[in-house]
């Protein structure tokens, strides 16, 4: 079908959604027209509804996920109670968080060209769509590759293209940039620009703002299932910091962001790590990293940070006793340490928690592996209370937000007491305020005693929570920037913030 | 340079059709020289689409079975010479299969094969939840490394005293964090599918022409005649 101006991409009308089983809305009473052409930035908080903003967008509702619906919503002219989400396939393109599964062939060749066929589109006219977005999206390198072998940023390259090759006219991602480190992010930014410059509608739900305000024409503040602003792109970037503050969202500015110390106490050294002189490779011609030597004790946040792929997970592996380094030595204390020992003192919190949760409820996550007397159950209890999770006890990990996830993980890493706490991404996906409080438990535990050791991306979590630095630079490089030599500002750089913008 | 969009050969319906003559001539096999022979045969075909490593080490993994199965035939050890050899000997006749099934998958991608199960008649409702399997394989492995390194992490490993000791435990906390992983991906897979136009009623097209051609019928003619001298040393030559 013709790009055909007569339809706006979405119409509300005092439209109601509420998912089965759930007894509030998530959407309530919303009214909203978004024209074709648009470059629509959905934001709020956690759970706020914007999500199910994107997925009334491209038919998963009331088709996937069931509920109740009132008032009207029509996606490109056609009423979502009537339509199944192939319907709009052909118009809308979509975009998911998680690269990994959106993807459903295994191969960047043929999941180009997936959507196509599955609407059936002629051979001759599949084959010319997907040339196109190869050519238009740059991605002629990475024809040949498996899915599991790209970058996060290649992989939402692949499935804009997949979107692209169909030939749709509108662009619905959700949340593109949460798995993303800078160089990904800036390859999206890139491929919204080109999408936009072709005058493609682009709706994108967002809570890592600062890298779209170039792009947004138009901003819609989601609060509570309801439309709290819709503004443009221009009164959106003059909104002062505090304004985001208040509203739980991610700044927009970064460079407006000083990075500082956490807190300025400095602590004896009653727990240590040393590194001597320690190697890794898989292949034993290229290594991975190469003698790196450092230091580390109580009440150090260390930031590590590097490209994606530079080895930083992997010297986690190595720190917590999971994987072997190729030379050199650890000590804990000044006593060598072997990987059980190392595994005995470290605590590994995830970028996907789910992985790490166990039990059936939150209490019981909090008392397993302990011997669940009075005492533990008491201290579980404190703890859950200190990270606000107290009315969460009895229910299902698996049920809370991905921030109380995180923070539930940082009350397990003090319930095991363990002297070394790695954290993988601990921000992804997370909302201003949610960001903020992970940033609050992790500075708590360091302020006790504990050495955390954190692989971020993120230049808002980064800024306020460091005190000292392991950064992977190229050639097999790490460097170590003790706590003494630590100066916040270097931030700036390392995250290529441009302070005059 | 321009993308190119050519089908991959053998077309699917031959490596599918190989499976089962392979399945058919393991299983049926009562001569051992005729069973190794066809062994032999796919073992050469994986070292043609995959590379000689993996040749190689299916062939120690075939041979080492094979010694003892036929170990455990000569030197009677109670319950392990009565039950093992069954198991070893179903291990013997089911790797050619696996081997010829991992040439498919290897081979065929998804698309193509969908494409060509659909010229059999295959209906979309058999397809699409086979697909899923073909997509979902490779990302369990890598779910049941992170769930087992959190166990350890965690403290909760098991090791095979603790698994004796609290099976239901070692079990729950193992299948649970999987389950959920499980459900969170499969329901986003879903979505993204459904989201891509894949559906029961819409008739699938393809990118590339799958159809037999030359070399396929080139294949096929190879396969018949292995199949033949595999038959035929079944029947008449016994070197064991």
């Amino acid at each position: 079908m013709e790009k055909n101006m007569e339809y706006p991409v979405l119409k509300m009308e005092h439209f109601c959604f509420t998912y089965a089983g759930s007894e509030s809305p998530s959407l309530s009473d919303v009214t909203l027209t978004i024209k074709q052409g648009e470059f629509v930035l959905l934001t709020g908080k956690s759970g706020c509804g914007k999500t199910t903003f994107t997925r009334c967008l491209n038919g998963l509702i009331p088709d996937f996920f069931e509920g109740n619906l009132y008032g009207n919503c029509c996606v490109w002219g056609m009423d979502i109670k009537n339509h199944e989400a192939g319907d709009y396939s052909q118009f809308i393109g979509s975009v998911f968080q998680d690269p990994r599964s959106q993807f459903f062939t295994l191969h960047v060749k043929t999941e180009i060209p997936f959507t196509s066929e599955n609407l059936g589109v002629p051979r001759e006219q599949i084959q010319k769509g997907c040339q196109e977005a190869v050519n238009v999206l740059e991605i002629k390198h990475l024809l040949s590759k498996s899915i599991f072998h790209l970058s996060s940023g290649e992989k939402q390259k692949v499935a804009v293209a997949s979107a692209y090759a169909a030939g749709v006219h509108v662009f619905v991602l959700d949340e593109p940039s949460a798995n993303l480190d800078e160089e990904g992010t800036k390859q999206l930014f890139e491929v919204l620009k080109k999408l936009k410059e072709q005058g493609h509608t682009i709706i994108i739900s967002e809570h890592k703002i600062h890298y779209l305000k170039e792009l947004v024409d138009r901003i819609i503040l989601v609060q509570d299932g309801k439309i709290k602003e819709d503004m443009t792109g221009k009164e959106f970037s003059l909104k002062p910091s505090q304004w985001f503050f208040e509203n739980g969202l991610r700044q927009i500015d970064l460079s407006a962001i000083m990075p500082t110390l956490p807190y300025k106490d400095c602590f004896q050294n009653a727990i240590q790590i040393r590194a001597e002189d320690i190697s890794f490779y898989y292949d034993k011609k290229i290594s991975l990293w190469k003698n790196v030597s450092f230091e580390a004790g109580s009440g150090d946040i260390v930031g590590v940070i590097g490209k994606n792929g530079a080895g930083k997970s992997t010297l986690f592996r190595v720190l917590m006793g999971l994987e072997k380094s190729k030379s050199g030595k650890i000590y804990i204390n000044q006593k060598y340490a072997a990987k059980g020992r190392r595994k005995k003192h470290s605590f590994y919190v995830m970028q996907d928690v789910d992985y790490q949760l166990f039990a059936p409820s939150v209490l019981e996550e909090m008392l397993l592996g302990t011997s669940k007397t009075e005492e533990e159950k008491k201290k579980a209890l404190h703890l859950l209370e200190y990270f606000g999770l107290n009315p969460y006890v009895s229910t299902h990990p698996s049920e809370l937000s991905g921030g109380q996830k995180q923070r539930l993980s940082i009350a397990l890493a003090y319930m095991s007491n363990a002297d070394f706490l790695y954290l993988d991404e601990p921000t992804s996906g997370l909302d201003g305020q949610n960001m903020l409080l992970v940033r609050d438990a992790i500075c708590d535990l360091a302020k006790k005693g504990c050495c955390i050791f954190v692989i971020t991306h993120d230049y808002e979590f980064a800024a306020q929570t460091f005190r000292s630095l392991l950064i992977f630079k190229q050639r097999e490089q790490v460097v170590r920037v003790p706590p003494e030599q630590y100066d916040p500002k270097s931030l700036y750089q390392i995250f290529q913030i441009n302070k005059g913008e | 340079m321009e993308q190119k969009f050519r089908a991959a050969k053998p077309d699917p319906r031959i490596l599918i059709l190989q499976i089962i003559v392979m399945s058919v001539l393991s299983f049926s096999f009562g001569n051992w020289t005729a069973v190794i022979l066809l062994f032999v045969a796919v073992d050469v075909l994986i070292w043609i689409f995959f590379d000689w490593r993996t040749s190689a080490k299916f062939l120690l993994g075939y041979f080492f079975v094979f010694f003892l199965q036929q170990l455990l035939q000569k030197i009677y050890i109670p319950v392990l010479s009565f039950l093992f050899p069954m198991f070893l000997m179903v291990i013997i006749r089911a790797m050619p299969v696996y081997m010829t099934c991992g040439i498919l998958i290897r081979k065929t991608p998804m698309n193509e094969l969908m494409t060509a199960l659909r010229k059999f008649r295959i209906p979309m409702i058999v397809l699409i939840p086979m697909a899923v399997m073909y997509r979902y394989i490779p990302t369990i492995r890598q779910e049941i490394v992170y769930v087992h390194e959190s166990l350890v992490m965690r403290g909760l490993h098991s090791s095979v005293w603790k698994i004796m000791r609290h099976p239901v435990r070692s079990i729950e906390h193992f299948i649970i964090p999987l389950l959920f992983r499980s459900e969170k991906i499969t329901e986003e897979l879903s979505a993204a599918t459904l989201c891509k136009g894949l559906s029961l009623e819409r008739e699938r097209t393809c990118c590339t022409d799958v159809r037999l051609e030359k070399e396929d019928f080139l294949y096929l003619f190879i396969l018949f005649i292995a199949v033949g001298v595999l038959i035929y040393v079944n029947t008449k030559l016994y070197l064991f």
